[in-house]
């Protein structure tokens, strides 16, 4: 048996694999139990189809893949893909307004003192804490016709007499934006904590104007923040919908309500796990596209 | 790998367990009903009332959604529950999943106080499934002195012509598309995929009317009509109810193309731990004092004909909580679609997309 040397002390390989195992055990297990066997699930529910009442029938066929790309019982219809592109939509806008307004906090929470910083952080974290639906009503609260917002929009000429700021895509996005920015900033600001003026200040000195400094001196050192951030409210935003059908009156569907309905009112269980699977491959690809692309830019 | 596999097992058994010892503490205690029952849909003094009536100890078990129940059901097995109360549309779904069993009439002797609408009704022909709880129907809640509710048409939302404020539509496929149906003067129950098709088209004409502010649930719906961001509403009459007792210049219409009827059944479980307890409910219920205190206290109607006759004028005049022999002749009950199901989830789908 071959010895190693590890941490400074004598053991062999098979002693470390068993001590390997005994660590990651846990671990795995809980991605086996809660993640892989699920998913697997899912997908394989997938191509099963309804029964008349509600039951499952196992008899697999791609009936559902083509049902979701559109043939209907109406003929040929975009629905489903008309609604995956505005889930898709929104997601993005809601990330791109996150990042934009993330950048700026991280760096004014950083350039406070202890604890101020640690204030800041509690302002931003704290609201997180409550329940989604709560802070949602609460914008319905404030967006509402008497309300101060509204009464400033229309000292502007921007709504009418008796109107209020939502139902509307302005609400949803306030909604949206406000529920993720957490997600946004808190990997934002571990990069900016991180970030090596010394880059800068050599940028400077080489006459860089202020958009090369920040575009190749403080941009690519916070790649890796930046693409955890996009992850975090990219995702989440996706299957969101509780926010639009709140502030946005649930004029449109998303992802999340299809999927909802087809696990809840229409009990098309089939059809429902054929959509949450085509709403994780499409994830992973843009993940891992995004991922790359950042890569290579950047890093 | 041998201790992945060892834990697996484990936990494995472990749930099993927990299974079992749940079933037997259900099993273990005949001297209680376990009723099944949406949440605040009973009126709590019932609970020490019907101990004392009847020697049994009532032990409610709360839902907010059908699906849920069903879900519920399917997973942890029916010999939990004694009685179940649910909506009539499910009745017939909950049947073909074995998940409710005939009720031995016999041992309810009040059900002769059952008025006769809900005798032989569509979602339970032969009258052995169901003993009906409280029942409902879905109209207009408007803000307008000048529209007689009696003559309320659809068009009062559908046409962009009559629309005099903002509105909100009802946000449940199957309800809506029914009355979408109606509005064209089709039957609500209609399974005819061209009926279907246009009954789609006439919601997506309201959506683009500028008034449309969305779909909302009955108890949302009501909110935008009591906080005046919209001028009428979809919502089911107890709500409207509620709302006219706050603001008294709203008022209900059931649309005179139609509407539907709902109704809150009594479900015997498949596998009742206590049959004789569930019949000691359902006779309850029945009891006229009892059916006149649960309507009056849950603002809903009463199945119940003996309930009428001893519950205050007021209540019983109230057009919108009973609504008139006309207004009932209106309305249908909406049958289970079985296979129709998709067709109505993509109409629905195409509604909220476009």
């Amino acid at each position: 048996m071959q010895t190693e040397v590890f941490e400074g002390k004598l053991t062999t390989r098979a002693h470390m694999r068993k001590f390997g195992v005994l660590l990651t055990g846990p671990g795995m297990l809980w991605l086996i139990v809660f993640l892989l066997l699920p998913t697997i699930f899912l997908m394989v529910l997938a191509f099963a189809q309804r029964g008349s009442y509600g039951s499952i029938n196992w008899d697999f066929s791609i009936e559902n893949l083509r049902r979701l790309v559109g043939f209907s019982s109406f003929g040929w219809s975009p629905d489903n893909l008309l609604i995956l592109w505005r889930s898709l939509k929104i997601a993005v806008i809601t990330t791109v307004l996150c990042i934009a307004f993330g950048l700026p906090m991280a760096f004014w929470i950083a350039n406070h003192g202890k604890t101020m910083r640690a204030f800041l952080f509690a302002l931003i974290m704290v609201p997180s804490c409550t329940n989604l639906v709560i802070r949602t009503a609460a914008w319905m609260v404030l967006l509402g016709p008497d309300m101060f917002p509204a009464e400033i929009a229309r000292f502007f000429g921007l709504i009418a007499e008796g109107e209020s700021l939502y139902p509307g895509s302005f609400a949803v996005y306030i909604g949206m934006v406000s529920s993720m920015l957490p997600f946004a900033v808190l990997p934002l600001y571990t990069s900016v904590e991180r970030l090596d003026w010394g880059i800068v200040e050599a940028s400077r000195d080489l006459y860089a104007g202020p958009f090369r400094t920040f575009y190749h001196g403080i941009l690519s050192q916070m790649m890796p923040g930046i693409v955890a951030s996009v992850i975090l409210t990219l995702v989440p935003s996706l299957g969101m919908y509780v926010i639009s059908d709140l502030l946005g009156g649930g004029k449109y569907m998303l992802i999340g309500n299809l999927i909802q309905q087809q696990f809840g009112s229409a009990m098309d269980w089939p059809f429902g796990a054929m959509l949450g699977s085509v709403l994780i491959i499409c994830s992973v690809i843009s993940l891992v596209i995004f991922q790359k692309v950042g890569g290579k830019n950047f890093v | 790998m041998k201790k992945i596999f060892l834990a697996l097992t484990l936990l494995i058994a472990a749930s099993l367990f927990v299974g079992c010892n749940d079933d037997k503490k259900s099993s273990s205690q005949p001297d209680k009903v376990t009723v099944m029952i949406y949440s605040e849909y009973i009126d709590p003094e019932m609970l020490t009332d019907f101990q004392m009536k009847t020697g049994f100890k009532l032990q409610l078990e709360l839902y907010e959604a059908q699906e849920e129940m069903i879900g519920k059901l399917q997973a942890s097995g029916t010999s939990q529950y004694d009685v179940i109360i649910a909506s009539d549309v499910v009745i017939q779904q909950m049947i073909h999943l074995g998940l409710i069993q005939p009720i031995d009439t016999n041992k309810v002797p009040n059900r002769v106080n059952i008025a006769d609408q809900f005798k032989n009704p569509s979602y339970d022909p032969t009258n052995s499934y169901s003993i009906p709880y409280l029942w409902g129907t879905t109209g207009i809640l408007y803000r307008d002195a000048a529209v007689d509710p009696l003559k309320v048409s659809y068009n009062m939302l559908f046409d962009a012509a009559q629309t005099k404020g903002n509105f909100s539509l009802l946000e449940e496929s199957r309800s809506m598309l029914s009355m979408a149906l109606q509005a064209k003067g089709y039957d609500a129950n209609s399974t005819d995929q061209k009926q279907i098709n246009e009954a789609v088209e006439h919601i997506l004409k309201a959506k683009k009317d500028p008034h449309f502010l969305g779909f909302d649930g009955s108890v949302g719906g009501k909110d935008k009509v009591l906080s005046k961001m919209d001028w009428a509403a979809i919502v089911f009459n107890g709500e409207a109810m509620a709302a006219i007792e706050e603001d008294s210049s709203l008022q209900f219409a059931i649309p005179t193309e139609g509407s539907f009827m709902w109704v809150d059944a009594m479900l015997l479980s498949s596998k009742a731990p206590n049959k004789e307890g569930a019949y000691a409910f359902m006779n309850y219920i029945l009891d006229a004092k009892i059916g006149a205190q649960l309507a009056k206290f849950i603002n809903y109607a009463t199945p119940n004909k003996a309930s009428l006759e001893v519950i205050d004028e007021e209540f019983k005049n109230n057009r919108v909580i009973n609504p008139s022999k006309e207004e009932i002749d209106r309305m249908v009950f909406l049958k289970d679609p079985g296979d129709a199901a998709r067709l109505f989830d993509e109409a629905w789908t195409i509604v909220k997309t476009r």
